[in-house]
């Protein structure tokens, strides 16, 4: 039990430092007042912890890997808390990105995830 | 350097306490609501850091461990998106209401954590000021 919260958080420390860089590498490139960095991180996260679910979790909800890789990483690597402050700030600025931006979040990871499913499973199907 | 530390140390943190809440609160009817706890407890939280940021000087390793390391890992966009696409698959109507009550309700909770910091330092303030004079 013990060494499975070790691998969550060891797993979430790196998804935090992932998110940090790709956060200060769209302040660097980009000077507009949309929050590009969050919205890369939380749809490619979400792809990621798709496919991790997939071909981890469904097989065993506490193997290593899961744990690590999907709670830990992908779950330190994404965030909702700063997504929700930065749709306030949005919002004031302009109503309308506001609202692109949550269900373009939303939205783009969900599909990504449900097109892996489908493809991932009827690739084991037909082999 | 210390920065660097408290970002891991507060990544570690943040992941802990939601991997301990989110075995600990239940799934009511398949219901992912230790998720949803957790997103809207720590978009509350980070609402109200940031005000009270804008009102107290606050250590930038401390600001980073905090808001992008403890709060950032403690909240979570990718278990949201995924069990919202899980939902779906049986109870679309729970995974709809799941998806508008986290969308919608993150940022009101983060502009009510905003509101009330905005509120209480500005009670506190006025406390201060009175103590001094």
């Amino acid at each position: 039990m013990l060494f499975r919260f070790l691998l969550v958080a060891v797993g979430s420390g790196l998804g935090v430092y992932a998110r940090y860089g790709v956060s200060q590498f769209f302040t660097k490139k980009y000077h507009g007042f949309f929050p590009w960095g969050t919205w890369w991180v939380n749809v490619l996260g979400t792809w990621m912890i798709g496919l991790f679910f997939l071909v981890f979790y469904q097989d065993d909800p506490v193997s290593r890997a899961w744990l690590f890789l999907g709670e830990g990483f992908c779950g330190g690597l994404t965030t909702f808390s700063t997504f929700s402050v930065e749709t306030v700030k949005l919002y004031r600025i302009q109503k309308k990105l506001s609202f692109v931006y949550i269900f373009s979040s939303w939205g783009i990871g969900v599909l990504l995830i449900w097109i892996s499913q489908f493809w991932i499973n009827s690739f084991i199907v037909h082999n | 350097m210390m920065q660097f530390i408290s970002l891991w140390i507060g990544g570690m943190i943040g992941g802990l306490l939601r991997y301990a809440l989110s075995l600990w609160i239940p799934t009511p009817f398949d219901f992912p609501l230790g998720i949803l706890v957790i997103n809207l407890s720590g978009s509350f939280i980070l609402g109200a850091f940031y005000q009270l940021a804008e009102v107290i000087e606050i250590k930038s390793w401390f600001r980073l461990g905090f808001a992008t390391g403890v709060i950032g890992a403690y909240t979570t966009f990718s278990t949201f998106d995924l069990g919202v696409e899980q939902l779906a698959l049986h109870h679309l109507v729970k995974s709809l209401s799941y998806a508008v009550v986290s969308l919608i309700g993150g940022p009101m909770f983060s502009y009510i954590g905003e509101k009330m910091m905005d509120f209480v330092s500005g009670k506190c303030k006025q406390t201060i000021k009175e103590l001094v004079q």
